[in-house]
C-alpha cells in the first residue's frame, strides 16, 4: 500500500516535468534585437524578419526599439540581467565601455572571417578594439552641407560656399530679420544634442587642418589656431545674426526646432549627417526638390574638405543564451542575397539614405549613391575622418558640446571656451 | 492563569500583526532600504554598471571630495534652490488664491475644481510636449500672442536667462491644483461662526483673511510647504522633455544631471555622491521647515 501510494507521489510530481519537457522541445528559440530606430524603419525591417522566421521555423526574431537617447542607457541596465536581448545594434563610439564591461561578445571565428572579408580596413578597425572583431557593420554616416536652392536663388547666390570667407559672406545675405528678430538663419546649428554640436564643429576643424585628438588619443589637439579659427567661425557668424540659437533646439530622439526650421526654409545651410534624407524626403515632399548637399567649407588653413564620419555595428550580448543563432541571424541579413546583389541590411539602410558599409553592397548600390543628394556624402568619404574612439567618449562629446552652446548662447568668449573644454576633456582622458 | 492566557493571546496579536505588516515591511526594505544603503555604497566606489559589480573599485570619499570642482553639479544645486526657492514662495500664494476663488464661486464649482485638477492628473510627458511647443521661440504660439499684442517676442526655453522661468510656470500651472485643493479642504473646516462674529465686530474681508482664514490654514500651509520643498527637489520630467537641462545647463537641476552621469557617462559612483548629497538635503530642509514652523506655532498659542 505503501509503495503504491509512494508511485502515485512521484507520478503526480513526474507528470509536469514530462509535460513542460514536451513543450519546451518544440519552443522556437526567439531572438530579441534592441535598436532605436523609428516606427517606419521598424516595421520595413519586419519584413526581413518574416522572411528568416519562414526560412528557420524554429527562430522567432523580436525587434525592441527605444529612442536613440535611451539607447546607451538600456543596453546597460539590460546588461544587469541574465534576460536582456540577444543583438544589441550600437553605436562604434560606445565600444571601449561596452568591451570593457564585457557586455558584447567578439565575433567568433567563422564570422569574424566573414566580417574581415567583407568589408573595408577601416571600417573593420571601426568595429574592433584589441584586435578582436566585435560585430557586422551597418551604416556609416558622415556630414556635408546641406543649403535650400531656392533661398540660394532668392538671394542671388549661384553657388555652395566652398571656403568659410564665402560661407560667412552667403550666410550673412541669406539671413532675413522682422522687427528685429531673425526669421530666416543664413548657416544653423545644433543645440540639446552632443552628437549634434560637436560632429558638425568637429568637421569644420578638420576642414581647417585640425583635428580632435592627438594621434595616440591620450590628448585635447583642439585647442590650436584651427580650433580657434573654428570657434571664431561660429562667434562671427553669430554677431551677424547668421546664426540664430533660438532656431537650434534638437529632442531626444535627434529631431526637432533644427530640422524643423532647415525643412520650413527658415534655414538656409546646415551641416548635417545623411541619415536625414529620408526624413527630409517625407516631411518637405516636393520642396525637398529645392535641398542640395556639397562638401564641407574649407577653412583658412585647410586644403581639403573633411568630415568626421562614425559607423554601427550589430553586437551580440556576451550573455545571450541563443549566440549562435544570433551570429548566424546577423551573417544571413549581411550577405548578398544573390551574387551582385545587396543584402537585406543593406537595401533597407539605402532606403533611408544611409551608407551601407559593406563593400559588395556599396557596389551593388552603386547608382543609387550616386544620386546628387548622396553623392556628396560618398565623395566625402575619402577623406572623412573617424570620430574618436575613446573610453569616456560620451562624456568628452557633452563636455565639447557645453563650451561650443556656451558661445552660442553668449555665456562664454570663444577661446575661454576652448581652454575650459580642453582642460576637462584632459582630465577624462587622463583617469 | 488569565495572565498566562493574556500573554499568549498578545503573543499570537504580534504573530498576526507582523504576518499582515510583512508584504508592506518587504516592500519597503526592497524599494526603500536596499536603492538606500546600495546607493551609499556605490558613491565610494568606481563602476560603470556594464562590469560585474563585484570589480567595482573603492575609491574612499573621492566622489565627493571632486563634487565641488564640477561646475555642472555647482550649477545645478544652485538651480535646484531657485526652483525649491521660487516654488515655496509663489505656489502657495497661487493655490491660496485659486482655492479662494473655487469657494466662493456658486458657478458650476465642481467643473471649476476639476479644470484645475486636470493638470495633476494629465501625463507629465504629454503635457511638457504641449509647453515645449507653446514656449517654442519660433513656431510657439505664445511668441504670436504677444507680437498680436505689439511685444517683441521672447526666447523662453531657447534662452539661457529665462529657460528656468519658463519651466517654473510649468511647474507652477502644474502644481497649482493639487495644492489649491488641499487649500480649498482647510478652507472648508473653518466654521462659519467666527466669519460671522467678525463681521458684528465690524471686521472687513481683509482684516477675517489676515485673522481667521490664515492662522486656521495653518497646519494645511505647514503640509504644503513640505510637500511643495520635497517635490521640487526632486522635479525631473518637464526638465528632461522640455528643454533637457538646456540651454547651457541654464534650466537643469541636479536630480537630472545625476540621471546623466548615471545613464549617459556611466559613473554610477559619481551619480549616486550626488543622490546621497541630494538625499541629505532634502532630509535636512524638510526636518529644519518643520521645526521652524513648529515653534512659530508654539510661540503663537502661548
Amino acid at each position: 500500500m505503501k509503495k503504491k501510494a509512494r508511485a502515485i507521489i512521484l507520478l503526480t510530481m513526474a507528470l509536469p516535468l514530462l509535460f513542460m519537457t514536451a513543450c519546451g522541445k518544440g519552443k522556437p528559440t526567439t531572438i530579441r534585437i534592441l535598436t532605436h530606430w523609428d516606427a517606419t524603419n521598424s516595421s520595413a525591417f519586419q519584413a526581413y524578419i518574416a522572411e528568416y522566421e519562414a526560412q528557420n521555423k524554429n527562430v522567432k526574431i523580436e525587434l525592441q526599439t527605444v529612442p536613440f537617447g535611451e539607447l546607451m542607457k538600456k543596453i546597460s541596465t539590460s546588461g544587469l540581467s541574465s534576460d536582456g536581448p540577444d543583438i544589441y545594434h550600437i553605436y562604434s563610439a560606445w565600444l571601449p565601455e561596452l568591451v570593457g564591461g564585457k557586455t558584447i561578445a567578439p565575433a567568433p571565428g567563422d564570422f569574424a572571417k566573414d566580417i574581415q572579408q567583407a568589408y573595408a580596413a577601416n571600417i573593420i578597425d571601426s568595429v574592433s578594439v584589441g584586435g578582436s572583431i566585435y560585430g557586422y557593420p551597418t551604416e556609416l554616416t558622415t556630414y556635408a552641407l546641406n543649403y535650400n536652392k531656392k533661398l540660394f536663388a532668392k538671394a542671388g547666390i549661384p553657388e555652395p560656399p566652398k571656403n568659410w570667407q564665402e560661407l560667412i559672406s552667403d550666410a550673412k545675405k541669406l539671413t532675413l530679420k522682422s522687427g528685429g528678430k531673425v526669421t530666416q538663419q543664413g548657416f544653423g546649428v545644433i543645440t540639446g544634442w552632443d552628437s549634434g554640436v560637436v560632429h558638425p564643429w568637429v568637421s569644420l576643424l578638420q576642414s581647417d587642418g585640425g583635428k580632435f585628438l592627438t594621434g595616440d588619443g591620450k590628448k585635447v589637439a583642439f585647442n590650436d589656431a584651427a580650433g580657434q579659427e573654428t570657434i571664431a567661425l561660429y562667434k562671427t557668424l553669430l554677431d551677424s545674426g547668421a546664426i540664430n540659437p533660438e532656431m537650434s533646439p534638437s529632442n531626444a530622439s535627434t529631431t526637432g526646432g533644427y530640422q524643423n526650421n532647415f525643412e520650413l526654409g527658415h534655414t538656409a545651410m546646415i551641416i548635417m549627417a545623411n541619415w536625414w534624407k529620408s526624413s527630409l524626403q517625407s516631411t518637405m515632399k516636393d520642396a525637398y526638390a529645392d535641398v542640395a548637399t556639397a562638401p564641407i567649407p574649407i577653412g583658412p588653413h585647410g586644403d581639403k574638405s573633411s568630415a568626421i564620419f562614425y559607423s554601427w555595428l550589430y553586437s551580440v550580448n556576451s550573455k545571450s543564451k541563443q549566440q549562435a543563432e544570433a551570429w548566424k541571424f546577423l551573417e544571413w541579413l549581411n550577405s548578398p542575397k544573390a551574387d551582385g546583389e545587396s543584402s537585406r541590411q543593406g537595401a533597407w539602410l539605402m532606403n533611408q539614405g544611409i551608407i551601407p558599409s559593406r563593400t559588395s553592397d556599396q557596389k551593388a548600390n552603386a547608382s543609387t549613391l550616386s544620386d546628387p543628394f548622396m553623392k556628396t556624402y560618398v565623395d566625402l568619404l575619402a577623406d572623412a575622418k573617424p570620430f574618436p574612439i575613446v573610453r569616456g567618449g560620451a562624456e568628452i562629446t557633452a563636455t565639447l558640446q557645453k563650451q561650443v552652446e556656451a558661445v552660442l548662447f553668449g555665456q562664454a568668449k570663444p577661446n575661454d571656451a576652448l581652454d575650459s573644454a580642453e582642460k576637462q576633456i584632459n582630465e577624462i582622458l587622463g583617469k | 492563569m488569565v495572565n498566562c492566557k493574556r500573554k499568549s493571546l498578545e503573543s499570537s496579536y504580534t504573530k498576526a500583526a507582523l504576518l499582515f505588516l510583512t508584504p508592506s515591511l518587504a516592500f519597503f526594505a526592497v524599494f526603500f532600504v536596499f536603492p538606500l544603503f546600495f546607493t551609499l555604497y556605490l558613491s565610494f566606489h568606481e563602476w560603470d554598471m556594464l562590469s560585474p559589480l563585484g570589480e567595482a573599485k573603492g575609491i574612499g570619499l573621492s566622489n565627493f571630495a571632486g563634487l565641488f570642482s564640477d561646475s555642472r553639479f555647482v550649477k545645478t544645486l544652485l538651480n535646484t534652490f531657485i526652483y525649491v526657492g521660487s516654488n515655496l514662495v509663489l505656489m502657495p500664494v497661487i493655490a491660496l488664491v485659486i482655492a479662494l476663488l473655487l469657494k466662493s464661486t456658486k458657478f458650476l464649482p465642481r467643473l471649476w475644481r476639476l479644470i484645475f485638477f486636470l493638470p495633476v492628473v494629465t501625463s507629465v510627458v504629454a503635457m511638457s510636449l504641449v509647453w515645449q511647443y507653446i514656449f517654442d521661440p519660433t513656431f510657439g504660439p505664445l511668441n504670436e500672442f504677444l507680437k498680436a499684442l505689439g511685444l517683441p517676442p521672447q526666447g523662453w526655453t531657447m534662452a539661457p536667462s529665462q529657460s528656468l522661468p519658463s519651466i517654473l510656470i510649468v511647474l507652477l500651472w502644474q502644481g497649482a491644483g493639487y495644492y489649491a485643493i488641499i487649500y480649498l479642504a482647510g478652507l472648508m473646516g473653518i466654521s462659519r461662526d467666527y466669519y460671522e462674529a467678525a463681521e458684528l465686530d465690524g471686521a472687513n474681508g481683509w482684516q477675517s483673511f489676515r485673522s481667521i482664514t490664515l492662522p486656521f490654514l495653518r497646519p494645511t500651509t505647514e503640509f504644503v510647504l513640505v510637500m511643495i520643498a520635497v517635490n521640487t527637489f526632486q522635479v525631473f520630467t518637464p526638465i528632461f522633455v522640455i528643454t533637457n537641462g538646456g540651454p547651457v545647463d541654464s534650466s537643469n537641476v541636479l536630480g537630472l544631471y545625476i540621471y546623466q552621469t548615471a545613464f549617459e557617462f556611466l559613473k554610477m559612483g559619481k551619480a549616486s555622491s550626488m543622490a546621497v548629497v541630494l538625499f541629505v538635503l532634502v532630509m535636512s530642509f524638510s526636518v529644519i521647515q518643520i521645526k521652524i514652523m513648529r515653534r512659530n506655532a508654539n510661540g503663537q498659542d502661548e
